[in-house]
């Protein structure tokens, strides 16, 4: 057998690039996921929660029907429109301010996406690289990484979160540092657990052997097997935080007046909480919803994503299908 | 396993210390607490004097030696809110959160295993669907929102349940639900996803195969193997409300326990009693980690305790 003469190799290449690169694939691919997207009511339903949130945290101003802050103490603890004295100059009612809820619950959406987004960032990358360093070096450097990510674990890290922010001035640059660091670690572990298991895979090693610099290898070759997992994690945690956020605002240690957030808002509504329900109610509604919408996206993309995820459901549709 | 727990109480100890430089590194350099602690209108002089009653004009480094020093033989210093042991208060308030922690994650972990499992056992049904969305739902509601419903709903429009404080059963029964209810929907997905994963096995059939019933062999066999990663769930849940959901639910509901004393704490700026509930809270930590662990190799004797 001769080998293959320069010009078939550079054909073949070229026949790759084009497969690969083909727009229709991809176009075919975005619309199976999004038929398999409509027929997944929960996905969907997280689907459009995201980008309603997204949707509204940048458009707020134009949203938002009045000034969040602006008071009227003639308007006082007017309650939604439905209610007896209500009325549609403010949709969801007034505070014990005059200000109206509904505008401030959009602008609220604001301080959640940064606040999360923020955080997940941060933490995601730092841990990330920790996670993947630790992996791929092994030896000591592993062993110190793996043993800072074991001793915060351990931590009593909420209780610590409230100790910082009571001494540091509580603001969202403090609340996203704090969280950022108490969130780390999860990446770490999951990029490290990732590393240790395509290392000694035949590819790795071949990128090795041909001669790839390490940084090459884990950027190129190891990072991809990440982008599922680190993926679903990543909008996990972004629940995580606004729930976090929102519990700290609350408790008078995150967001400060006269900024808006959801969690200062049922807190500052507290008091009136047997005149005027709406005041705790709706930005309380709007945080569960946020949340629960993120997590349903996170739940639909994991089975998506994930090629075992679907066989799993696959095998136990078949099981149930012969015990039955 | 004698030489494993030695070993994890060793590691634990590296956690307190951890615990105790990151608190006093906080509470010292990033804070002022002279600033924090005194009125704005306090003279320099007052200031002063004040910073050397609490030995803080003396250096950072002679300070962390003499805190630690202390801290080692149980002396936490008098709360500087109530002019008395800090210990002593803690012991007051910690048997009230204890009350309220571990009965609701008893509860959470009582009403997630038969969740997740009639979940598992048709993986893809109706019932199976309601129960994950049930599950993504009560993880996904704020614990302090969920306290003050069920105060309105339960203590101020049924009158069924008394609005705060403690008490007895009826002044449990609504700060306990509202901090087991997150943790139920976490647990019960993870028991939903391992038991799948279990009843797939060839053991399960085999079981079926020679006989027995269903009930046993998922009750029973698949259960035990399946409640691993539900074990290793609860234990973090525990940690998580002991160590943070605590104080939450504690102040929505005015329960007075260790949660709400922090509270307290933070208010009054007490960091010398806020100080050492870090501390007693890290040391209850470290101990639920060791016996997670323990109880790893009393439920599976296959994992190798090192």
């Amino acid at each position: 057998m001769s080998l293959p003469s320069p010009h078939e190799v550079e054909e073949a290449q070229r026949e790759e690039v084009l497969t690969s690169g083909r727009p229709y694939e991809v176009l075919r691919a975005l619309r199976g996921s999004l038929r398999e997207l409509v027929r997944d009511k929960a996905g969907l339903f997280g689907v459009l929660v995201v980008l309603a949130l997204v949707f509204v945290a940048i458009f707020a101003p134009w949203l938002a029907p009045h000034d969040p802050s602006r008071q009227s103490l003639s308007d006082r603890l007017v309650p939604p429109f439905w209610e007896s004295g209500g009325s549609f100059t403010h949709v969801l009612g007034t505070d014990n301010l005059g200000r109206d809820v509904l505008s401030r619950i959009i602008y609220g959406a604001r301080v959640s996406l940064l606040v999360g987004l923020s955080v997940v960032l941060l933490a995601g990358v730092v841990g990330t690289t920790l996670g993947l360093i630790s992996g791929y070096r092994g030896g000591r450097v592993d062993a110190w990484i793996m043993g800072a990510v074991d001793t915060q674990v351990a931590f009593p890290g909420l209780l610590l979160a409230l100790v910082i922010l009571s001494v540091v001035s509580p603001s969202a640059t403090s609340i996203i540092i704090v969280l950022a660091l108490n969130g780390w670690m999860v990446y770490a572990r999951m990029a490290r657990g990732v590393v240790l298991s395509v290392k000694e895979m035949p590819y790795v090693e071949a990128a090795e052997i041909v001669g790839c610099r390490p940084r090459r290898v884990v950027a190129r070759h190891i990072l991809p097997n990440l982008a599922s997992p680190l993926l679903t994690l990543a909008i996990l945690e972004f629940a995580r935080i606004v729930l976090a956020e929102a519990a700290l605002s609350f408790l008078g240690l995150g967001i400060q007046p006269p900024q808006v957030s959801w969690g200062l808002m049922v807190a500052e509504g507290r008091a009136y909480i047997f005149r005027a329900w709406w005041l705790v109610t709706f930005p309380g509604a709007a945080i569960a919803i946020t949340v629960l919408g993120i997590n349903l996206l996170a739940s639909w993309l994991r089975v998506a994503a994930d090629p075992q995820e679907r066989e799993k459901r696959f095998a136990a549709t078949a099981r149930t299908g012969s015990v039955a | 396993m004698g030489r494993f727990v030695v070993r994890r109480i060793a590691r634990g100890l590296i956690v307190i210390f951890g615990v105790t430089v990151v608190v006093f590194v906080v509470t010292r350099l990033i804070g002022d607490p002279v600033k924090v602690m005194l009125p704005l209108e306090a003279t320099p002089g007052e200031r002063a004097a004040f910073a050397h009653r609490l030995g803080l004009d003396r250096p950072i480094l002679v300070q962390f030696v003499d805190y630690v020093g202390q801290v080692a033989r149980g002396n936490f210093g008098n709360s500087l809110w109530q002019n008395r042991p800090a210990l002593q208060i803690i012991w007051e308030r910690l048997p009230l959160t204890l009350e309220l922690v571990f009965s609701a994650m008893a509860l959470a972990v009582l009403v997630a295993i038969p969740f997740g499992m009639i979940a598992a056992l048709r993986p893809g049904s109706v019932l199976d669907r309601v129960m994950i969305t049930l599950s993504l739902i009560g993880l996904s509601i704020p614990q302090f929102w969920l306290g003050l419903l069920l105060i309105v709903v339960f203590a101020v429009r049924l009158k069924v349940l008394p609005v705060a404080g403690s008490g007895g059963l009826s002044h449990l029964l609504l700060p306990m639900v509202t901090l087991a209810l997150p943790a139920i929907g976490r647990i019960s997905m993870v028991v939903r996803s391992s038991m799948i994963d279990e009843l797939n096995q060839q053991y399960v059939q085999t079981a079926r195969a020679k006989g027995l019933p269903r009930a046993r062999v998922v009750g029973v066999h698949a259960l035990r193997n399946a409640s691993v990663p539900a074990l290793t769930l609860s234990g973090w849940e525990l940690i998580r409300a002991l160590a943070g959901y605590a104080v939450i639910v504690e102040v929505v509901f005015s329960w007075p326990g260790l949660g709400s004393l922090a509270e307290d704490a933070i208010q009054r700026q007490d960091l010398i009693l806020l100080q050492a509930i870090v501390f007693v809270v890290a040391i209850m930590v470290v101990l639920i980690n060791v016996l997670i662990d323990v109880a790893y190799k009393l439920i599976d004797p296959r994992i190798q305790l090192t």
